[in-house]
Protein backbone atom coordinates (compact mmCIF):
# COMPACT_ATOMS: atom_id res chain seq x y z
CA UNK A 1 0.00 0.00 0.00
CA UNK A 2 1.42 3.61 -1.03
CA UNK A 3 1.52 6.34 1.58
CA UNK A 4 0.05 9.68 1.71
CA UNK A 5 2.59 12.18 0.72
CA UNK A 6 3.89 14.87 3.24
CA UNK A 7 1.85 18.04 4.00
CA UNK A 8 4.84 20.46 3.96
CA UNK A 9 4.09 23.80 3.23
CA UNK A 10 1.05 23.98 4.88
CA UNK A 11 -0.93 25.88 7.72
CA UNK A 12 -3.79 25.91 9.51
CA UNK A 13 -4.61 28.72 11.05
CA UNK A 14 -7.63 31.18 12.76
CA UNK A 15 -9.57 28.88 15.22
CA UNK A 16 -12.96 29.90 15.52
CA UNK A 17 -15.62 28.36 17.56
CA UNK A 18 -19.43 30.36 17.40
CA UNK A 19 -22.32 30.48 18.65
CA UNK A 20 -22.79 27.21 20.91
CA UNK A 21 -26.49 27.20 21.76
CA UNK A 22 -28.86 24.59 23.37
CA UNK A 23 -31.39 25.78 20.41
CA UNK A 24 -31.26 28.32 18.08
CA UNK A 25 -33.72 30.15 15.68
CA UNK A 26 -30.97 30.51 13.35
CA UNK A 27 -30.34 28.26 10.05
CA UNK A 28 -27.00 26.62 9.52
CA UNK A 29 -26.21 28.83 6.75
CA UNK A 30 -26.25 31.45 9.49
CA UNK A 31 -23.65 29.56 11.74
CA UNK A 32 -21.39 28.72 8.32
CA UNK A 33 -21.58 32.47 7.48
CA UNK A 34 -20.95 33.86 10.92
CA UNK A 35 -17.80 31.54 11.32
CA UNK A 36 -16.63 32.49 7.86
CA UNK A 37 -16.67 35.84 8.64
CA UNK A 38 -14.63 35.27 11.65
CA UNK A 39 -12.55 33.90 9.86
CA UNK A 40 -11.71 36.59 7.17
CA UNK A 41 -11.76 38.95 10.54
CA UNK A 42 -9.17 37.23 12.08
CA UNK A 43 -6.57 36.67 8.92
CA UNK A 44 -7.00 40.30 8.12
CA UNK A 45 -8.04 39.38 4.57
CA UNK A 46 -10.96 39.75 2.29
CA UNK A 47 -13.74 37.42 1.31
CA UNK A 48 -12.45 37.34 -2.17
CA UNK A 49 -9.08 35.98 -0.69
CA UNK A 50 -10.87 33.01 0.45
CA UNK A 51 -10.63 30.91 -2.96
CA UNK A 52 -11.74 27.63 -1.44
CA UNK A 53 -14.93 26.29 0.80
CA UNK A 54 -14.80 23.32 2.59
CA UNK A 55 -18.34 22.68 4.66
CA UNK A 56 -19.90 19.81 7.04
CA UNK A 57 -23.74 20.05 8.01
CA UNK A 58 -25.92 18.14 8.69
CA UNK A 59 -28.62 20.48 9.31
CA UNK A 60 -27.82 22.16 6.15
CA UNK A 61 -30.47 21.15 3.95
CA UNK A 62 -32.31 21.68 1.02
CA UNK A 63 -29.29 23.83 0.64
CA UNK A 64 -25.84 22.58 -0.12
CA UNK A 65 -22.35 24.34 -0.19
CA UNK A 66 -22.34 25.09 -4.27
CA UNK A 67 -25.68 27.23 -2.95
CA UNK A 68 -23.73 28.60 0.05
CA UNK A 69 -21.76 30.56 -2.51
CA UNK A 70 -24.37 32.56 -3.52
CA UNK A 71 -25.74 33.27 -0.05
CA UNK A 72 -22.37 34.62 0.95
CA UNK A 73 -21.95 36.26 -2.45
CA UNK A 74 -18.66 34.88 -3.17
CA UNK A 75 -17.12 33.13 -6.47
CA UNK A 76 -14.64 30.22 -5.17
CA UNK A 77 -12.44 27.67 -7.39
CA UNK A 78 -12.57 25.00 -5.09
CA UNK A 79 -15.80 23.41 -2.95
CA UNK A 80 -16.06 20.19 -0.71
CA UNK A 81 -18.93 19.10 1.32
CA UNK A 82 -17.86 16.14 3.63
CA UNK A 83 -20.35 14.58 5.27
CA UNK A 84 -18.41 12.49 7.69
CA UNK A 85 -19.88 13.68 11.18
CA UNK A 86 -17.02 13.05 13.61
CA UNK A 87 -14.75 12.70 11.13
CA UNK A 88 -15.47 15.74 8.93
CA UNK A 89 -12.67 17.99 10.49
CA UNK A 90 -9.57 15.56 9.72
CA UNK A 91 -10.97 14.71 6.91
CA UNK A 92 -11.78 18.66 5.49
CA UNK A 93 -8.33 19.27 6.71
CA UNK A 94 -6.69 16.97 4.48
CA UNK A 95 -8.50 17.63 1.33
CA UNK A 96 -8.01 21.44 1.88
CA UNK A 97 -4.41 21.10 2.56
CA UNK A 98 -4.09 18.95 -0.78
CA UNK A 99 -6.08 21.96 -2.20
CA UNK A 100 -3.26 24.56 -1.58
CA UNK A 101 -0.62 22.09 -2.43
CA UNK A 102 -1.58 21.31 -6.06
CA UNK A 103 -2.69 25.01 -6.76
CA UNK A 104 -6.39 24.36 -7.00
CA UNK A 105 -6.69 26.71 -4.28
CA UNK A 106 -5.22 29.19 -2.03
CA UNK A 107 -6.74 29.99 1.08
CA UNK A 108 -9.27 27.24 2.05
CA UNK A 109 -12.13 27.95 4.43
CA UNK A 110 -13.17 24.86 6.47
CA UNK A 111 -16.27 24.94 8.65
CA UNK A 112 -18.51 22.85 10.24
CA UNK A 113 -21.80 24.28 11.40
CA UNK A 114 -25.31 23.20 12.38
CA UNK A 115 -28.31 24.54 14.22
CA UNK A 116 -30.76 22.72 16.55
CA UNK A 117 -34.74 23.43 17.13
CA UNK A 118 -36.75 21.25 19.11
CA UNK A 119 -37.45 17.74 17.75
CA UNK A 120 -34.42 18.27 14.98
CA UNK A 121 -32.52 15.74 16.90
CA UNK A 122 -35.39 13.09 16.49
CA UNK A 123 -35.80 13.83 12.36
CA UNK A 124 -32.22 13.22 11.91
CA UNK A 125 -31.96 9.88 13.77
CA UNK A 126 -35.25 8.40 12.83
CA UNK A 127 -34.13 8.72 9.09
CA UNK A 128 -30.35 8.78 9.09
CA UNK A 129 -29.34 5.64 6.94
CA UNK A 130 -31.08 2.84 4.78
CA UNK A 131 -29.15 0.69 7.46
CA UNK A 132 -30.65 2.60 10.64
CA UNK A 133 -34.07 3.12 9.61
CA UNK A 134 -34.35 -0.53 9.15
CA UNK A 135 -32.40 -2.51 11.59
CA UNK A 136 -31.66 0.02 14.21
CA UNK A 137 -34.38 2.97 14.88
CA UNK A 138 -37.31 0.64 14.79
CA UNK A 139 -35.91 -1.23 17.47
CA UNK A 140 -36.58 1.40 20.62
CA UNK A 141 -36.29 4.16 18.67
CA UNK A 142 -33.31 5.01 20.99
CA UNK A 143 -30.78 6.76 18.30
CA UNK A 144 -27.16 6.59 18.94
CA UNK A 145 -27.28 6.14 21.92
CA UNK A 146 -28.35 2.39 21.73
CA UNK A 147 -25.60 1.35 19.53
CA UNK A 148 -23.15 2.53 21.72
CA UNK A 149 -24.47 1.32 24.93
CA UNK A 150 -24.39 -2.05 23.46
CA UNK A 151 -20.70 -1.29 22.66
CA UNK A 152 -20.22 0.11 26.30
CA UNK A 153 -21.75 -2.94 27.88
CA UNK A 154 -19.55 -5.53 25.39
CA UNK A 155 -16.61 -3.24 26.69
CA UNK A 156 -17.30 -3.13 30.31
CA UNK A 157 -17.78 -6.90 29.76
CA UNK A 158 -14.91 -7.43 27.86
CA UNK A 159 -12.28 -5.72 29.30
CA UNK A 160 -13.52 -5.05 33.16
CA UNK A 161 -14.17 -1.34 32.75
CA UNK A 162 -16.11 0.46 35.30
CA UNK A 163 -18.40 2.93 35.42
CA UNK A 164 -15.94 5.05 37.53
CA UNK A 165 -13.20 5.06 34.48
CA UNK A 166 -15.63 6.37 32.24
CA UNK A 167 -16.42 8.88 34.45
CA UNK A 168 -13.22 10.07 34.08
CA UNK A 169 -13.52 11.39 30.72
CA UNK A 170 -16.49 12.99 32.00
CA UNK A 171 -15.36 14.59 35.04
CA UNK A 172 -11.72 15.63 33.63
CA UNK A 173 -13.21 17.38 30.61
CA UNK A 174 -15.94 19.12 32.66
CA UNK A 175 -13.06 20.38 34.33
CA UNK A 176 -11.72 21.69 31.44
CA UNK A 177 -14.67 23.26 29.91
CA UNK A 178 -15.20 25.34 33.36
CA UNK A 179 -12.01 26.92 32.11
CA UNK A 180 -13.09 27.29 28.33
CA UNK A 181 -15.37 30.33 27.69
CA UNK A 182 -18.25 29.06 25.42
CA UNK A 183 -18.98 25.53 26.66
CA UNK A 184 -22.51 25.13 27.22
CA UNK A 185 -22.05 22.86 30.26
CA UNK A 186 -19.18 24.97 31.52
CA UNK A 187 -20.99 26.62 34.13
CA UNK A 188 -21.63 23.80 36.30
CA UNK A 189 -19.24 21.53 37.79
CA UNK A 190 -19.45 17.77 37.64
CA UNK A 191 -18.20 15.61 40.31
CA UNK A 192 -17.45 11.66 40.37
CA UNK A 193 -20.47 11.36 43.01
CA UNK A 194 -22.90 13.36 40.30
CA UNK A 195 -21.42 11.29 37.74
CA UNK A 196 -22.22 8.10 39.16
CA UNK A 197 -25.67 9.27 40.71
CA UNK A 198 -27.20 10.70 37.28
CA UNK A 199 -29.92 8.90 35.57
CA UNK A 200 -29.52 5.92 33.42
CA UNK A 201 -30.65 6.66 29.70
CA UNK A 202 -29.86 3.53 27.87
CA UNK A 203 -28.12 0.91 30.26
CA UNK A 204 -24.50 0.98 30.73
CA UNK A 205 -24.88 4.69 29.87
CA UNK A 206 -26.21 7.81 32.26
CA UNK A 207 -26.85 11.31 31.51
CA UNK A 208 -23.28 12.22 31.39
CA UNK A 209 -22.20 9.68 29.18
CA UNK A 210 -24.17 11.21 26.68
CA UNK A 211 -23.69 14.58 24.38
CA UNK A 212 -26.61 17.20 24.43
CA UNK A 213 -27.13 17.99 20.63
CA UNK A 214 -26.91 21.85 19.94
CA UNK A 215 -26.39 24.46 17.55
CA UNK A 216 -22.80 26.04 17.10
CA UNK A 217 -19.98 26.05 14.54
CA UNK A 218 -15.88 25.81 14.26
CA UNK A 219 -13.68 26.47 11.68
CA UNK A 220 -10.52 27.17 10.32
CA UNK A 221 -8.26 28.12 7.35
CA UNK A 222 -5.98 26.19 5.51
CA UNK A 223 -3.16 28.17 3.87
CA UNK A 224 0.46 28.01 2.46
CA UNK A 225 3.41 28.41 5.00
CA UNK A 226 4.18 31.92 2.43
CA UNK A 227 0.51 33.26 2.93
CA UNK A 228 0.57 32.73 6.97
CA UNK A 229 3.87 34.64 7.04
CA UNK A 230 2.91 37.36 5.17
CA UNK A 231 -0.46 37.71 6.84
CA UNK A 232 1.96 37.27 10.13
CA UNK A 233 -0.56 34.50 11.49
CA UNK A 234 0.91 32.59 13.96
CA UNK A 235 0.09 28.65 12.53
CA UNK A 236 0.23 24.59 12.78
CA UNK A 237 1.36 22.61 10.50
CA UNK A 238 0.38 18.92 9.47
CA UNK A 239 3.03 16.29 10.51
CA UNK A 240 0.89 13.57 9.09
CA UNK A 241 -2.52 12.38 9.00
CA UNK A 242 -4.61 9.63 7.43
CA UNK A 243 -8.34 8.06 7.30
CA UNK A 244 -10.14 4.52 7.28
CA UNK A 245 -13.37 3.59 6.55
CA UNK A 246 -15.34 0.24 7.73
CA UNK A 247 -12.57 -1.03 8.75
CA UNK A 248 -12.61 -4.63 10.89
CA UNK A 249 -16.15 -5.31 9.47
CA UNK A 250 -15.89 -8.69 11.13
CA UNK A 251 -15.45 -7.77 14.18
CA UNK A 252 -19.17 -8.38 15.77
CA UNK A 253 -18.79 -5.45 17.88
CA UNK A 254 -16.66 -2.60 17.51
CA UNK A 255 -14.11 -2.86 20.05
CA UNK A 256 -11.56 -1.30 17.70
CA UNK A 257 -12.16 1.71 15.08
CA UNK A 258 -9.42 2.06 12.18
CA UNK A 259 -7.16 3.71 14.20
CA UNK A 260 -4.80 0.22 14.53
CA UNK A 261 -4.30 0.12 10.67
CA UNK A 262 -2.36 3.21 10.28
CA UNK A 263 -0.97 4.54 14.06
CA UNK A 264 2.08 3.39 13.74
CA UNK A 265 3.01 4.67 10.21
CA UNK A 266 1.34 7.42 11.65
CA UNK A 267 4.01 8.73 14.22
CA UNK A 268 6.93 7.62 12.18
CA UNK A 269 5.72 9.96 9.06
CA UNK A 270 5.35 12.87 11.98
CA UNK A 271 8.98 11.69 13.49
CA UNK A 272 7.09 11.50 17.03
CA UNK A 273 6.29 9.12 19.62
CA UNK A 274 2.89 9.00 21.78
CA UNK A 275 5.23 10.24 24.80
CA UNK A 276 5.77 13.49 22.50
CA UNK A 277 2.13 14.39 22.33
CA UNK A 278 1.46 17.63 24.28
CA UNK A 279 -2.23 17.65 24.10
CA UNK A 280 -4.83 14.93 22.98
CA UNK A 281 -8.13 15.52 21.44
CA UNK A 282 -10.49 12.81 20.95
CA UNK A 283 -13.94 12.02 19.26
CA UNK A 284 -16.20 12.04 22.52
CA UNK A 285 -19.87 11.19 21.55
CA UNK A 286 -19.39 8.58 23.83
CA UNK A 287 -16.93 7.72 26.48
CA UNK A 288 -15.82 4.44 24.97
CA UNK A 289 -15.31 5.75 21.82
CA UNK A 290 -12.17 8.49 23.42
CA UNK A 291 -11.28 4.81 25.10
CA UNK A 292 -10.77 3.26 21.55
CA UNK A 293 -9.18 6.34 20.52
CA UNK A 294 -6.52 6.09 23.26
CA UNK A 295 -5.92 2.74 22.83
CA UNK A 296 -6.03 2.73 18.90
CA UNK A 297 -3.52 5.78 18.96
CA UNK A 298 -0.75 4.18 20.27
CA UNK A 299 -1.21 5.39 24.14
CA UNK A 300 -1.98 2.15 25.54
CA UNK A 301 -3.15 -1.50 24.42
CA UNK A 302 -6.43 -2.40 23.03
CA UNK A 303 -8.70 -2.96 26.51
CA UNK A 304 -6.31 -1.39 28.72
CA UNK A 305 -7.64 2.63 28.25
CA UNK A 306 -8.82 2.19 32.22
CA UNK A 307 -5.99 1.41 33.61
CA UNK A 308 -4.25 4.01 31.61
CA UNK A 309 -6.84 6.87 33.10
CA UNK A 310 -6.50 5.05 36.30
CA UNK A 311 -2.74 6.39 36.33
CA UNK A 312 -3.06 9.58 33.83
CA UNK A 313 -4.66 13.11 34.97
CA UNK A 314 -6.79 14.37 31.61
CA UNK A 315 -7.23 17.75 33.15
CA UNK A 316 -5.03 20.95 30.79
CA UNK A 317 -3.44 21.54 33.61
CA UNK A 318 -3.03 18.07 35.59
CA UNK A 319 0.43 17.55 34.19
CA UNK A 320 -0.41 13.55 32.83
CA UNK A 321 -1.88 13.62 28.88
CA UNK A 322 -3.55 17.01 28.27
CA UNK A 323 -7.26 15.97 26.64
CA UNK A 324 -10.03 17.67 24.94
CA UNK A 325 -8.91 20.53 26.71
CA UNK A 326 -11.71 22.80 26.26
CA UNK A 327 -14.43 20.27 27.51
CA UNK A 328 -15.20 17.73 24.39
CA UNK A 329 -18.48 17.43 22.66
CA UNK A 330 -19.69 15.95 26.93
CA UNK A 331 -19.32 19.44 27.42
CA UNK A 332 -19.92 21.58 25.24
CA UNK A 333 -22.65 20.01 23.25
CA UNK A 334 -22.42 18.22 19.93
CA UNK A 335 -23.26 20.82 17.68
CA UNK A 336 -24.21 18.14 14.30
CA UNK A 337 -21.05 18.02 12.09
CA UNK A 338 -19.19 21.01 13.83
CA UNK A 339 -18.38 18.59 16.89
CA UNK A 340 -16.44 16.81 14.27
CA UNK A 341 -14.08 20.06 14.03
CA UNK A 342 -14.67 20.87 17.44
CA UNK A 343 -11.13 18.86 18.34
CA UNK A 344 -8.87 20.24 15.45
CA UNK A 345 -9.74 23.92 16.03
CA UNK A 346 -9.24 23.33 19.72
CA UNK A 347 -5.91 22.10 18.72
CA UNK A 348 -4.86 24.81 16.61
CA UNK A 349 -5.85 27.49 19.54
CA UNK A 350 -3.80 25.71 21.55
CA UNK A 351 -0.60 25.30 19.50
CA UNK A 352 -0.68 28.68 18.63
CA UNK A 353 -1.11 29.93 22.35
CA UNK A 354 -4.47 31.64 21.70
CA UNK A 355 -6.51 29.54 24.16
CA UNK A 356 -6.80 31.38 27.59
CA UNK A 357 -7.24 30.01 30.88
CA UNK A 358 -7.54 26.30 29.73
CA UNK A 359 -4.07 26.87 27.82
CA UNK A 360 -1.68 23.70 28.04
CA UNK A 361 1.82 24.76 28.88
CA UNK A 362 4.31 24.63 26.38
CA UNK A 363 2.29 22.75 24.10
CA UNK A 364 3.99 21.55 20.85
CA UNK A 365 2.30 18.45 19.28
CA UNK A 366 -1.33 17.87 19.08
CA UNK A 367 -3.12 14.56 18.49
CA UNK A 368 -6.51 15.26 16.86
CA UNK A 369 -8.80 12.02 16.02
CA UNK A 370 -12.06 12.04 14.44
CA UNK A 371 -15.04 9.33 14.35
CA UNK A 372 -17.71 9.76 12.34
CA UNK A 373 -21.36 8.51 10.88
CA UNK A 374 -22.97 5.75 13.16
CA UNK A 375 -24.55 3.27 10.69
CA UNK A 376 -26.78 0.61 12.59
CA UNK A 377 -24.34 -0.23 14.51
CA UNK A 378 -20.95 1.13 14.59
CA UNK A 379 -19.35 3.96 13.22
CA UNK A 380 -17.75 3.97 9.62
CA UNK A 381 -15.36 6.58 9.50
CA UNK A 382 -12.18 6.87 11.74
CA UNK A 383 -9.10 9.52 11.11
CA UNK A 384 -6.17 10.84 13.05
CA UNK A 385 -3.91 13.85 12.57
CA UNK A 386 -0.92 14.87 14.57
CA UNK A 387 0.00 18.77 14.28
CA UNK A 388 3.27 20.92 15.97
CA UNK A 389 2.72 24.41 16.62
CA UNK A 390 5.16 26.98 16.99
CA UNK A 391 5.14 28.46 13.37
CA UNK A 392 4.33 32.63 13.27
CA UNK B 1 -48.08 5.36 14.99
CA UNK B 2 -45.01 5.23 12.92
CA UNK B 3 -44.37 2.84 10.22
CA UNK B 4 -40.86 1.40 10.24
CA UNK B 5 -39.92 -0.02 6.73
CA UNK B 6 -37.78 -2.94 8.33
CA UNK B 7 -38.01 -4.46 4.46
CA UNK B 8 -38.52 -7.90 6.39
CA UNK B 9 -40.90 -10.27 4.90
CA UNK B 10 -43.99 -11.71 7.40
CA UNK B 11 -42.91 -14.96 7.64
CA UNK B 12 -43.30 -17.84 10.42
CA UNK B 13 -40.03 -18.44 9.82
CA UNK B 14 -37.14 -16.39 9.56
CA UNK B 15 -35.77 -15.47 6.24
CA UNK B 16 -32.86 -13.25 5.65
CA UNK B 17 -31.08 -12.21 2.22
CA UNK B 18 -29.30 -14.91 0.88
CA UNK B 19 -27.07 -14.89 -1.86
CA UNK B 20 -27.51 -16.83 -5.03
CA UNK B 21 -24.07 -16.47 -6.18
CA UNK B 22 -21.71 -16.29 -2.48
CA UNK B 23 -24.61 -18.01 -0.59
CA UNK B 24 -23.32 -15.53 2.33
CA UNK B 25 -26.74 -14.19 4.32
CA UNK B 26 -26.66 -10.57 4.48
CA UNK B 27 -28.40 -8.05 7.22
CA UNK B 28 -29.39 -5.40 7.18
CA UNK B 29 -31.52 -5.53 4.20
CA UNK B 30 -29.78 -4.25 0.94
CA UNK B 31 -30.13 -4.68 -3.10
CA UNK B 32 -26.91 -5.66 -4.03
CA UNK B 33 -24.68 -8.97 -2.37
CA UNK B 34 -22.23 -7.22 0.30
CA UNK B 35 -19.75 -9.40 0.36
CA UNK B 36 -19.55 -10.28 -3.53
CA UNK B 37 -21.80 -7.12 -5.09
CA UNK B 38 -23.51 -9.78 -7.23
CA UNK B 39 -27.44 -8.77 -7.97
CA UNK B 40 -28.94 -12.21 -6.50
CA UNK B 41 -29.84 -11.67 -2.91
CA UNK B 42 -33.23 -13.55 -2.67
CA UNK B 43 -35.33 -13.92 0.95
CA UNK B 44 -34.42 -17.51 2.35
CA UNK B 45 -34.78 -19.64 5.02
CA UNK B 46 -31.84 -19.15 7.07
CA UNK B 47 -30.79 -20.53 10.57
CA UNK B 48 -32.45 -19.18 13.32
CA UNK B 49 -29.99 -19.54 16.17
CA UNK B 50 -27.32 -17.18 17.79
CA UNK B 51 -25.60 -15.90 20.65
CA UNK B 52 -26.36 -12.82 22.60
CA UNK B 53 -23.70 -10.08 22.24
CA UNK B 54 -24.72 -7.33 24.31
CA UNK B 55 -28.00 -6.15 26.01
CA UNK B 56 -28.91 -2.71 26.74
CA UNK B 57 -32.23 -1.30 28.57
CA UNK B 58 -33.74 2.10 27.59
CA UNK B 59 -35.05 4.11 30.01
CA UNK B 60 -36.26 6.00 27.22
CA UNK B 61 -37.51 6.28 23.66
CA UNK B 62 -38.08 8.73 20.70
CA UNK B 63 -41.04 6.97 19.67
CA UNK B 64 -44.74 6.64 21.49
CA UNK B 65 -45.14 3.63 20.81
CA UNK B 66 -42.53 2.32 23.50
CA UNK B 67 -42.76 4.76 25.66
CA UNK B 68 -45.31 2.72 27.20
CA UNK B 69 -43.49 0.08 27.68
CA UNK B 70 -39.84 1.21 29.04
CA UNK B 71 -38.07 0.51 30.46
CA UNK B 72 -37.24 -1.76 26.95
CA UNK B 73 -34.44 -4.18 26.57
CA UNK B 74 -32.82 -4.56 23.00
CA UNK B 75 -30.00 -7.22 21.89
CA UNK B 76 -27.03 -7.60 19.56
CA UNK B 77 -27.13 -10.95 18.31
CA UNK B 78 -24.28 -12.58 16.61
CA UNK B 79 -26.22 -15.08 14.27
CA UNK B 80 -24.84 -18.69 13.48
CA UNK B 81 -25.78 -18.09 9.91
CA UNK B 82 -23.55 -15.05 9.85
CA UNK B 83 -24.60 -11.30 10.01
CA UNK B 84 -24.86 -9.47 13.58
CA UNK B 85 -28.38 -8.24 14.37
CA UNK B 86 -30.19 -6.14 16.79
CA UNK B 87 -33.53 -7.77 17.97
CA UNK B 88 -35.94 -6.96 20.59
CA UNK B 89 -35.36 -8.81 23.95
CA UNK B 90 -37.66 -10.98 25.62
CA UNK B 91 -37.43 -10.96 29.42
CA UNK B 92 -34.97 -13.57 31.51
CA UNK B 93 -32.12 -14.08 28.87
CA UNK B 94 -28.77 -12.52 29.51
CA UNK B 95 -25.34 -11.63 27.52
CA UNK B 96 -24.14 -15.22 26.55
CA UNK B 97 -26.96 -16.89 26.36
CA UNK B 98 -28.24 -18.95 23.05
CA UNK B 99 -31.34 -17.65 21.87
CA UNK B 100 -33.67 -18.46 18.08
CA UNK B 101 -34.81 -15.65 16.10
CA UNK B 102 -38.58 -15.13 15.48
CA UNK B 103 -39.91 -12.34 13.23
CA UNK B 104 -43.16 -10.37 14.85
CA UNK B 105 -45.59 -7.92 14.20
CA UNK B 106 -45.50 -5.18 16.12
CA UNK B 107 -48.95 -3.44 17.25
CA UNK B 108 -49.26 -1.37 14.20
CA UNK B 109 -47.73 -4.34 11.84
CA UNK B 110 -44.45 -3.48 12.04
CA UNK B 111 -42.35 -6.59 11.12
CA UNK B 112 -39.43 -7.00 13.45
CA UNK B 113 -36.82 -9.71 14.90
CA UNK B 114 -37.20 -10.65 18.25
CA UNK B 115 -34.47 -12.92 19.86
CA UNK B 116 -36.38 -15.84 22.38
CA UNK B 117 -34.30 -17.82 25.05
CA UNK B 118 -34.19 -21.18 24.62
CA UNK B 119 -34.60 -22.12 28.12
CA UNK B 120 -38.12 -23.88 29.18
CA UNK B 121 -38.97 -20.96 31.67
CA UNK B 122 -38.36 -18.12 29.91
CA UNK B 123 -40.35 -19.24 26.80
CA UNK B 124 -42.98 -19.63 29.30
CA UNK B 125 -42.37 -15.90 30.55
CA UNK B 126 -42.53 -14.90 26.48
CA UNK B 127 -45.78 -15.62 26.23
CA UNK B 128 -47.11 -13.11 28.72
CA UNK B 129 -45.02 -10.40 27.60
CA UNK B 130 -45.38 -10.86 24.15
CA UNK B 131 -49.30 -10.16 24.90
CA UNK B 132 -48.28 -7.35 27.27
CA UNK B 133 -46.56 -5.54 24.64
CA UNK B 134 -48.72 -6.47 21.78
CA UNK B 135 -45.93 -8.12 19.44
CA UNK B 136 -47.76 -11.42 17.26
CA UNK B 137 -45.84 -14.21 16.39
CA UNK B 138 -46.35 -14.47 12.32
CA UNK B 139 -48.67 -18.39 12.05
CA UNK B 140 -47.38 -20.07 8.79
Amino acid sequence: MSSPASYQGIALVCPVTLGYSKTSEHSASWFIGSVLRELIASAGITKQDVDGLAVSSFSLGPDSVSFLTQHFNMTTRWLEQLPFGGASGVLAMRRAARAVQSGDADIVACIGGDTAVKGSFRDLVADFSSFSNSASYPYGSAGPNAAFALITQRYMAEYGATREDFGQLAVSQRYNAQHFDGALLGGQGLSMEDYLAARSICSPLHLYDCVMPCAGGEGFLAMSIERAESLGLPYVTILAADERHNAFPEDPTQLRGGWPQFCQALYERAGVAPADIDLLQTYDDYPVISMLQLEGLGFCDMGEAPGFLRKNALTFDGGGLPHNTSGGQLSNGQAGAAAGYLGLVESIRQLTGASVANQVPNARHAMVSGYGMINYDRGLCSAAAILQGGGH
Amino acid sequence: MTVFQTGLPASATLKLQQCGNCAQVNYPARELCGYCLADALQWQPVKDTGTVQSITELQYSLEPGYTAHLPWRVASIQLDCGPQALTHLVPGVVTGDAVRLKVIQDGQGNVMLLALGCDHAVQQAAIHWLEEVQFKEISA
